[in-house]
């Protein structure tokens, strides 16, 4: 049963170049070849046809492959190149300084490919590099040719720092880069399908940007300030009214209680007239009482007397 | 010891080439030595070839077209350069979509497709014939319009053959995607009546 060989573990790795020979596990190694990744064997010096889009079942190992190089019946050279042939970005850095002394910084954004056919010239990298082809290693192999050929030449003629923002700045670089870079680039087996300038704020933009920084912060201020100016008008006015307000509830709270206090006022008196009226009408009625109680006892006391001078004038005559 | 796996299996009757079709088979055996159409056994094969060729051929002529954009770069024409840049942009369009385009699986039993017929065979056959046409004569115009550059001819012209160069491409990539409906109409199963 074949193990399964990856050749690309992370996603910088862009071409590989391995020796068969040196896989010397039990088991044979395969690997699948995507439609964006393709391969090429390196036989005793002679170039195999670029595979893709397949299985390729063993590349190396096995218990075959160990009887057979102990029986001299294998190659004695054998390496394989792998390589991602679909696009990818690099970004190469650069730093340059016009003849006016402008510092431009920034990066350059380059799209390339590996097609499948070019794969047999990233050989020329593997002769002086090591047998893994990333994007760092590729960007730091291009950085001296893209900044002293391309970027050098291309801000050299620049005098001021607004002209490179434009798009016929950039469509002109995308041209020249084109132009520059394809020996370079051939050279290694890949095509540029494009690249664009990324730079960095200059001084003079980093200045346009403080002072429009300031206008905004200070346009933010005036706008914060009229804001809060109309809040505490609002505000004021809110006050005032609810003192109005608080006012006249006192006011009328105020009345409320005074006529609450004649009416309790009154209420008492009437109270004080009522006892005051019962009083005399008892005093009234005791004088009544008493007066003919007085004129029963005087009527009486004059009947008695009537009757003792009746009868004491019956006495008389009778003496 | 190097072995690839060649699994090509795709049904269980055997069919051949149309007849009808011979012309258009002769035509690409002529640019394509070893085409033998879409037969038992060959399929994922001529796809493979004619894809390779479509690629081939726009290369070629990408190439024609740098050559243009690098020389009207510096004689100073940058319309003219920037036509070629989109032209090739397009070429590079259009390769990834011949490189990256799917072609079916092995197994016709196991993906459902159904079995290849001469219909079908002969479609595909005229279809790659007529996609190498287009794509042969875009490079036929990439080559023309890199002469007249290089005989100091008016440079309207030149551009104007860029151009139909660049429209002939993306005809091209038009017409080679009609491929992909095709196959995945072979991934239709039949419809029970």
């Amino acid at each position: 049963m074949a193990q399964t060989y990856k050749w690309r573990n992370t996603p910088d790795i862009l071409a590989r170049i391995i020796d068969g020979n040196e896989i010397t596990t039990w088991r044979s190694q395969r690997v699948t070849l995507k439609p964006n990744e393709a391969c090429m064997f390196i036989i005793n010096g002679q170039l195999s046809p670029v595979f893709s889009d397949q299985n390729i079942n063993q590349i190396g190992g096995g218990f075959p492959r160990f009887l057979a190089s102990i029986l001299k019946a294998t190659a004695v050279d054998r390496r394989v190149v792998f390589g991602m042939t679909g696009p990818f970005d690099l970004a190469v850095p650069f730093s340059t300084q016009s003849q006016s002394g402008l510092k431009f910084q920034g990066h350059v954004r380059m799209r390339l490919q590996l097609m499948k056919e070019d794969l047999p010239k990233v050989l020329n990298y593997f002769v002086n590099h090591s047998p893994v082809l990333t994007r760092t290693s590729l960007a730091r192999l291009l950085y001296e040719h893209v900044n002293q050929r391309l970027i050098a030449s291309t801000f050299s003629a620049c005098t001021d720092e607004t002209s490179f923002r434009d798009e016929a700045f950039q469509s002109h670089f995308a041209m020249k880069a084109e132009m520059l870079l394809r020996p370079q680039l051939a050279s290694l087996g890949l095509t540029l399908l494009g690249a664009y300038l990324v730079p960095q704020r200059t001084s003079l933009e980093t200045v346009n940007l403080h002072r429009s920084n300031q206008t905004h912060a200070l346009e933010q201020e005036r706008i914060n300030a009229e804001v809060t100016q109309h809040a505490i008008s609002l505000r004021q006015s809110t006050a005032l009214r609810q003192i109005e307000c608080e006012v006249e509830v006192a006011r009328a709270k105020i009345r409320g209680d005074q006529t609450l206090e004649a009416e309790a006022a009154l209420t008492s008196l009437r109270r004080l007239e009522a006892v005051l009226r019962s009083e005399d009408e008892r005093k009234i009625r005791l004088n009544l009482e008493k007066e003919r109680s007085h004129s029963i006892r005087m009527k009486a006391a004059m009947e008695m007397f009537q009757l003792v001078q009746e009868s004491k004038r019956s006495r008389e005559s009778t003496n | 010891m190097i072995y690839f796996r060649n699994q090509l299996h795709y049904g269980l009757k055997m069919v051949f080439t149309p007849i009808d079709a011979l012309p258009y088979l002769r035509g690409l055996q002529a640019v394509l030595a070893g085409y033998e159409g879409y037969t038992k056994g060959k399929r994922r094969a001529a796809d493979q070839a004619v894809r390779n060729e479509l690629v081939r051929a726009a290369r070629r002529t990408r190439n024609h077209i740098t050559n243009i954009h690098d020389a009207a770069f510096v004689l100073g024409r940058h319309e003219l350069a920037q036509s070629a840049k989109r032209c090739c942009s397009s070429i590079d369009a259009f390769v990834e979509d011949v490189s990256k385009a799917s072609s079916g699986v092995t197994h016709s039993f196991l993906s459902g497709q159904r079995v290849m017929k001469n219909g079908d065979q002969k479609r595909l056959i005229r279809h790659d014939y007529e996609v190498i046409t287009l794509v042969t004569k875009a490079t036929n115009l990439a080559n023309a319009a890199e002469r007249q550059l290089g005989s100091n001819q008016d440079p309207v012209e030149v551009e104007q053959l860029v151009k139909r160069c660049q429209q002939m491409v993306t005809s091209s990539a038009g017409f080679f995607s009609e491929r992909t409906m095709m196959l995945d109409g072979l991934r239709q199963k039949k419809r029970r009546k």
